[in-house]
């Protein structure tokens, strides 16, 4: 069924008219591929003796040593193409085949980036910067566009579980962990995104997404944060905190936020570290009970 | 759609608002108060973040955008900002009043006096300070610093130390347990969760607003249209429509004083959370356009805000009694710019910190954290990025010798200025002295937008008595 503009939310038509563009984007990177895909990589080997010191990309003695990959990537963009313009035609009904166009995008963000890394060619960086764009605009937009009344899938509980045991685990300071409050921080975590808008609300869920994978980036093995032991996840995320990119750094700490101000908005946790929400500074209140003796503190003068 | 039809509608109950609807309902004149947000009771508020979901505009997620992004959180409910924020009150500094080049501070003395009387501005008793303001003052007093007491609205205040999540004393006397029932009193009507989208202009002239409800729409035919949504809001609402932009000065010269917040670690317990927040102040280096200011959180916030994971964080979070804090807030030479929101924000503002004002901010952590190891801090933590932590007292040189860039501070705002400026000339500002908009009679704008630059203080009191000398001059007008 096409889903006219008429029903759909905001967000889903912003999707839809990105789908649009993508579709004559692919279309013709498709046919600019087949017609001219050989002329690509001595053009960014002419730029970059031209404009940078990097290595020069290898190129076949002859056009048809290139035949082979050049099917494969019209045949990809040619698949791409199709998807886009069934998106476009019903948002809703093929949403789901974003995954594929995702996917496709961050296989080969990722995989121009660490061949640049390894080979110092342009010709892949220029892939990265291309390719890395589109998958986060793509993305960005699909969140936007996905049901307001969405606010967390089960992957993202996966992924707020596996941070809130690295940033608070059982026993140490105190007996309780994230995990023994799970269901009631992530039920104070919907609430929370429920309230917040929907760029702020993409921004969460994003954030989280990136945190699980920013593993495989930092580490440059198939490692997400979901995977790894307790001990490490707490390093990796107390490294990350610091990191000196300032959105690393930003996305951390948004999904540390959403752990620790859920997980501490709980009456057990409260009491943990001595906190009595009921406490005042009239004469004679009794501030919390006893945890300063648990702490090792004395009492202030 | 329902219909209404008033003398003045004033859009927004916060600080410019209510004070604003009061005075004209007051003096007779016909008002009606449009409000976004809900009306809470002080029974209404609940813990901390139920607090936040429901109080603050967009659940607090409000930033402006910058390298880094600032979050600028903001109210959204009957009494706007005021219900969330530390009610601490401090009268405009009469050298900045004499710079905006308009009512002088003679004329805005009386307006400030009454508006304290009205929201009960005291100094209040030191046991409502807490231990925060103790262990502080104990450093203060060893190298010889002032720390006064600040003014607050409360009455009645037990100091639970909740002033930013709605008091449930009702103890703060927020703008929607003042103002807005004197409004009501006076025969103003209050319409809450009511949005409004347009201002309908006729002949060039304010002659309403329309918006949605949870009813449907809604119109307001009326003979003034005050707006008071606030420094973000207000220019993005103006630009959305296009409305009173002749000096193209609508978003810009925003001021937000940054913020940033030092933790300091005692042996002793502190119980920094019981008391008021902000109950002190220092301005000892005002010279710096620095201004110590207290400030506390409870446990989800500060720990969230603290660096650590695992085992680390938690024995942090288990001292938490053992913690004060206290924010340096930057009088800024920074400007930013609010636009019109997109994609569901409701602006979008750009600020970036120059160098100078980021200076200015770690010199304020500085001097922070010096008076923190002289009350006897075991460590101290400064929110940036090269050196979050200081362990020792004779550590401080290396951390002042380290180059302040705005990115490496993690701040806050909470005192947006500045982004529709009263001023005598058309070209150069938004409104003029009588906070009427230069380009559409009958529009008048009484929030802290129409504040040319930044106070150095706390707000409150300034943007109470701007809009009461604007809204006695209009009701002079309507009667």
């Amino acid at each position: 069924m096409n889903t006219g503009d008429a029903v759909l939310t905001q967000g889903e038509r912003g999707f839809r008219l990105w789908m649009c563009i993508s579709f004559w984007m692919y279309l013709f990177g498709a046919v600019f591929f087949f017609v001219a895909g050989k002329y690509i990589p001595p053009l960014i080997n002419a730029i970059s003796a031209r404009i940078c010191s990097l290595p020069l990309y290898p190129l076949p003695f002859e056009a048809r040593e290139g035949a082979f990959w050049l099917v494969l990537s019209v045949s990809m963009m040619a698949m791409l193409t199709w998807i886009c313009r069934a998106v476009y035609m019903d948002v809703r009904g093929n949403g789901r085949l974003v995954a594929l166009l995702l996917l496709s995008k961050l296989c080969s963000t990722a995989l121009y980036f660490v061949l640049f890394v390894k080979y110092h060619y342009l010709a892949y960086l220029v892939g990265a910067l291309t390719d890395g764009p589109i998958f986060v605009l793509t993305w960005g937009l699909w969140f936007l566009a996905s049901p307001q009344d969405k606010l967390l899938n089960r992957k993202e509980e996966e992924i707020l579980a596996a941070v809130g045991d690295a940033l608070m685990p059982r026993d140490g300071a105190f007996p309780l962990g994230y995990l023994d409050l799970q269901q009631a921080c992530l039920a104070e975590v919907r609430r929370m995104l429920a309230a917040q808008g929907p760029l702020a609300r993409v921004a969460v869920r994003l954030s989280l997404r990136w945190v699980n994978l920013a593993p495989v980036f930092v580490t440059l093995r198939p490692a997400r944060l979901c995977g790894m032991p307790p001990a490490e996840r707490s390093a990796f995320l107390r490294r990350a905190e610091g990191h000196w990119f300032l959105p690393v750094r930003l996305m951390v700490r948004l999904v540390k936020a959403h752990v620790i101000m859920p997980f501490f908005n709980q009456p057990e946790a409260m009491r943990a570290i001595g906190y009595n929400p009921e406490a005042h500074a009239n004469p004679g209140c009794i501030a919390s009970e006893g945890s300063a003796e648990a702490t090792g503190a004395t009492q202030g003068g | 759609m329902t219909r209404y039809q008033c003398k003045a509608a004033v859009i927004g109950t916060g600080a410019g608002g209510a004070v604003a609807g009061a005075v004209l309902a007051e003096a007779g004149i016909d008002t009606i108060l449009v409000e976004q947000g809900k009306h809470y009771r002080p029974e209404d508020h609940r813990d901390v973040l139920s607090g936040i979901n429901r109080m603050y505009l967009d659940g607090g997620m409000t930033v402006t955008f910058g390298n880094p992004p600032i979050p600028a959180p903001l109210g959204r409910a009957v009494g706007g900002t005021t219900i969330i924020n530390s009610s601490t009150c401090f009268r405009p500094p009469s050298d900045r009043v004499a710079s905006w080049g308009g009512p002088a501070w003679e004329e805005l003395e009386p307006c400030c006096e009454e508006v304290e009387r009205r929201i009960n501005a005291h100094e209040v008793d030191a046991e409502l300070l807490g231990g925060n303001w103790r262990v502080l003052k104990r450093g203060c007093d060893a190298l010889g610093v002032e720390i006064k007491p600040l003014k607050h609205n409360v009455k009645d205040c037990k100091g639970r130390g909740r002033c930013q999540y709605g008091c449930q004393e009702g103890a703060k006397q927020s703008t929607d347990l003042t103002f807005v029932p004197s409004a009501v009193a006076a025969g103003a009507r209050l319409l809450t969760e009511h949005r409004v989208e347009r201002v309908i202009v006729a002949n060039g002239k304010a002659v309403g607003v329309a918006g949605v409800c949870p009813e449907g729409d809604f119109e307001i035919r009326v003979d003034a249209v005050v707006l008071a949504l606030g420094a973000f809001c207000t220019p993005a609402f103006l630009l959305r429509q296009r409305l009173a932009n002749g000096s193209r000065r609508v978003g810009r010269g925003l001021r937000i004083h940054p913020a940033s917040r030092v933790v300091a670690l005692f042996d002793e317990v502190v119980d920094g959370y019981i008391g008021l927040p902000q109950g002190a102040y220092i301005d000892r280096w005002a010279d710096r356009r620095v201004m110590l200011e207290g400030v506390f959180a409870p446990p989800g916030l500060m720990i969230a805000s603290l660096r650590g994971a695992g085992h680390e964080l938690k024995d942090l979070a288990a001292r938490y009694r053992q913690m004060s804090a206290f924010g340096v807030m930057v009088s800024d030479t920074s400007q930013g710019r609010v636009r019109a929101g997109r994609f569901g924000l409701p602006f979008f503002a750009t600020y970036q910190m120059n160098r100078a004002d980021a200076a200015n901010l770690r010199f304020g952590i500085a001097r922070l954290a010096e008076l923190y190891f002289a009350a006897g801090a075991g460590r101290v933590y400064t929110g940036f990025l090269p050196m979050p932590v200081i362990e020792r007292r004779d550590a401080l040189p290396r951390f002042e010798g380290i180059a302040a860039k705005p990115v490496h501070f993690e701040m806050m705002a909470f005192h947006p200025v500045g982004t529709c400026a009263m001023g005598g000339d058309p070209k150069t500002s938004v409104v003029n002295f009588s906070l009427e908009t230069h380009d559409v009679p009958s529009l008048h704008i009484m929030d802290g937008s129409v504040i040319p630059g930044s106070l150095g203080v706390n707000p409150q009191i300034a943007i109470m008595a701007l809009a009461m000398r604007a809204a006695r001059l209009l009701a002079d007008k309507l009667r």
